[in-house]
């Protein structure tokens, strides 16, 4: 019996999920009553498993820019690619069983409109497991459609150049409205042109997965941490002079400790969650040496059961469904071993 | 180029088993379960599984090579239950898990958007 054992009918969890926030590209969500061996296989099948598109392979036929052909293509490859479902218009796979469908996560999963390539029984490519993209700019002509005073300055070709030859497929040029607010350009940056250059070639995005190259990942970030559980030893805290609740406060980096009133300052709380951890030992240490019983006034420790996820999509998946397609790739794998352990069982007996 | 295709990494081989399992030669109710293309991810996951179940003693996991798309699964478990039975146990808790978390997380997202779309209207 290892120290991990639990009576049998606790041995499924019931975990439970909260969303904390949930915006345009990121979201941060609590998974709790569950343990870390979960969270964390959530966090790897997010970053290597989900499956998205990406441009894969680009044929030039025109390059007279200062950067190579290969650097070219590795840039096309980053470039986020969005498959957008459009209920009643986009025309879905019709190979797809209505096992397979029912085991993808919601009818927006790329895999009812693709198929890898490898399981494509065309030739190279076509419609059902690729999407063509082209590219041509010549800067003497587009030059000639920019204001006056940037005339003579180079030309920067950006994703927006990009022509996509399937309407629900397209390159994401920002991840939120904030980031096309902000940028000095239409789009993703690919290269620059100066008077004469000229680029053209055609591009083809296939499906794949983080595992097999980094440009399939559909997130940027995807972390998760354990909640902490904090308590404060208030009374202890309000006996002490205002001077040295404000050193307690000072001993972790500002924003970590804060006062539960700005006006009253009787209080001491904690205002970043996910620092606190890394600094509990000095709070510990310093009200321990500022309290007349010689006892910290405060305790904060890592839970083994609920933990914080932060996602941070690229804009190719949207950022819930990120985590959706993740869960439902646990749930496949699962479900596989079931069927694999059955078997085995079978070849046992 | 004779690099292997990349997609080898987790696409299982063609007639290749998900799993296979070799009873321990000396000890037991002991055994090494294989599971083929599965990494970290499934390996850490039924390790910490078993472990939850009393009859397991010892539940580890190992990907023998980076190389190898391979993941090898130990357990011995308590006389008179064998171990494809407690892994079968294991997988079954952890797919309701998911099942669980799946649901948790849909209904939760449709909550904050609902949320989301009833905060300009009040202002």
């Amino acid at each position: 019996m290892s120290c991990y054992s639990v009576a049998a009918d606790q041995r499924a969890r019931r975990p439970e999920v909260e969303v904390l926030s949930l915006e345009e590209n990121q979201m941060s969500f609590e998974v709790k009553k569950t343990d870390a061996s979960m969270a964390n296989a959530l966090r790897r099948v997010i970053i290597a498993e989900v499956v998205t598109m990406a441009i894969d392979l680009v044929t030039f036929e025109e390059n007279t820019s200062c950067i190579d052909d290969e650097i070219i293509a590795h840039r096309l490859g980053l470039i986020p690619i969005k498959y957008a479902f459009k209920p009643g218009k986009t025309k879905l796979r019709e190979d797809v069983s209505n096992d397979e469908a029912a085991a993808m996560s919601s009818e927006r999963d790329i895999q009812r409109r693709f198929r890898f390539t490898r399981d494509c029984d065309c030739d190279g490519y076509c419609d059902w497991c690729a999407c063509t993209f082209k590219l041509h700019v010549k800067y003497d002509e587009v030059i000639k459609n920019v204001p006056e005073h940037e005339k003579n300055q180079p030309y920067t070709v950006t994703s927006i150049n990009l022509e996509s030859d399937d309407p629900d497929v397209f390159p994401v040029h920002f991840v939120s409205e904030r980031e096309r607010n902000t940028s000095s350009e239409p789009g993703i940056a690919i290269v620059k042109l100066a008077k004469g250059q000229e680029i053209k070639l055609s591009c083809i995005a296939k499906l794949g997965c983080g595992k097999e190259h980094a440009k399939w990942t559909p997130v940027s970030k995807c972390v998760f941490r354990p909640k902490p559980t904090i308590s404060w030893d208030d009374n202890a805290v309000r006996a002490l002079p205002p001077n040295l609740r404000n050193i307690i406060v000072d001993v972790c980096p500002a924003g970590v400790l804060g006062y539960e009133d700005e006006r009253d300052r009787t209080s001491i709380v904690v205002k970043n969650e996910a620092a606190i951890l890394d600094f509990t030992k000095d709070i510990q240490d310093l009200t321990k040496q500022l309290s007349p019983q010689n006892k910290p006034m405060f305790h904060a420790s890592a839970s083994t059961t609920d933990f914080v996820f932060e996602v941070e999509s690229l804009g190719g998946v949207p950022v819930d469904d990120c985590v959706l397609c993740g869960l439902n790739e646990i749930k496949r794998k699962l479900t596989n071993l079931q069927v694999a352990v059955a078997e085995v069982a079978a070849e046992q007996a | 180029m004779n690099a292997p295709e990349r997609h080898r990494s987790y696409q299982l081989d063609e007639g290749q088993a998900r799993m296979t399992y070799e009873p321990d030669q000396r000890v037991a109710s002991a055994g090494t379960f294989t599971i083929n293309k599965e990494d970290h991810t499934v390996g850490n996951l039924l390790r910490m599984q078993l472990l939850r179940d009393g009859d397991t003693r010892f539940a580890g996991y190992q990907l023998p090579h980076p190389l190898e798309h391979v993941c090898h699964v130990k357990v011995e478990t308590a006389p008179g239950r064998a171990p494809v039975e407690v892994m079968g146990g294991a997988v079954t808790d952890l797919r309701q898990e998911v099942e669980l978390l799946d649901r948790g997380f849909r209904d939760e997202c449709a909550r904050a958007r609902e949320e989301a779309d009833a905060r300009p209207m009040e202002t």
